[in-house]
């Protein structure tokens, strides 16, 4: 097993995310002499803060175990991003109330994000309608530039 | 288990179904009944009879020494679906005890893989 899976690095420190497995010292420690039950004994808690039971530990399919590995791998990542989202929404939030607390009298306050981001891929529908927003934004846009420029246009004219 | 890749190694015998294989649990118990994992490769050849009851331990834990003795005799030393192999000598391979030796080689090899604990590893 990759000593890193399961280490967190924080500002050079390593952290433990992962529920310990025997240590390498434990490892160095033992040789072909050390009873193979001794090992299971120590592996049996690190399996059972998996979510394996005692029973499926010492009575199960062991070739299963990799699974419960994997999902907790997972689950870790799923962690980690929810985490890393909810240091985003703090920071916009933040972000808004010290830009709101900065501006100058009389400026539109900065409002919090009206909905939460969306993390999940669009559909196909949801990229239409994405595409068709954009187009139509544009052409607005447009639209009032030219509004504008006509207008500039006919008092530069009516000037004269 | 449908998905388990474990090696099993299954017989009638006596109008009984037999499954045999290992487990966490049976490889502590075979361990304090005396066997050296470490020196599997050694126990394959001089001591099938005792891997093969070790293999009874998981599913089959009341079965009597005696008949196990006895299905280990009367067991063909080559797997149905298989030819028999002769060695230099012209003996018959014994393929159950080499079974028997994989089926354990696994099992432990599994668990000192993840122990990190390389000097556990059997190898052929």
């Amino acid at each position: 097993m990759d000593s890193s899976v399961g280490k967190l690095k924080l500002e050079g420190n390593e952290v433990d995310v992962l529920p310990d497995l025997p240590s390498e010292r434990d490892v160095q420690e033992s040789n072909s002499d050390t009873p193979l039950g001794d090992m299971l004994d120590k592996l049996c808690p690190y399996f059972m803060a998996l979510g394996v039971s005692y029973d499926e530990f010492w009575n199960g399919d062991y070739t299963c175990l990799k699974y419960y590995e994997e999902k907790n791998k997972l689950e870790i990542e799923k962690r980690n991003q929810e985490l890393w989202l909810q240091g985003l929404y703090n920071y916009i939030a933040l972000s808004t109330v010290i830009a709101n607390a900065l501006a100058k009298k009389g400026s539109a306050p900065k409002q919090y994000i009206e909905k939460p981001i969306r993390i999940t891929p669009l559909s196909e529908e949801e990229k239409e309608l994405e595409k068709k927003k954009m187009v139509d934004d544009f052409r607005a846009q447009l639209m009032a530039l030219d509004r504008k420029f006509t207008q500039k246009h006919s008092e530069d004219t009516q000037g004269r | 288990m449908q998905n388990s890749n474990k090696t099993r190694i299954e017989f009638d015998y006596g109008g009984t179904h037999y499954k045999l294989e290992y487990t966490a649990a049976s490889l502590k118990k075979m361990e304090r009944n005396g066997v050296k994992f470490a020196k599997l490769d050694e126990m394959v050849f001089s001591a099938p009879e005792i891997l093969f009851e070790g293999a009874f331990y998981a599913n089959h834990p009341r079965t009597d020494k005696k008949l196990i003795r006895e299905i280990y005799r009367s067991l063909k030393r080559t797997a149905d679906d298989e030819e028999p192999e002769y060695d230099e000598d012209g003996n018959e391979v014994d393929a159950l005890a080499l079974a028997l030796g994989s089926m354990l080689e696994e099992a432990v090899n599994e668990w000192t893989h993840r122990s990190g604990n390389s000097s556990w590893k059997v190898t052929r």
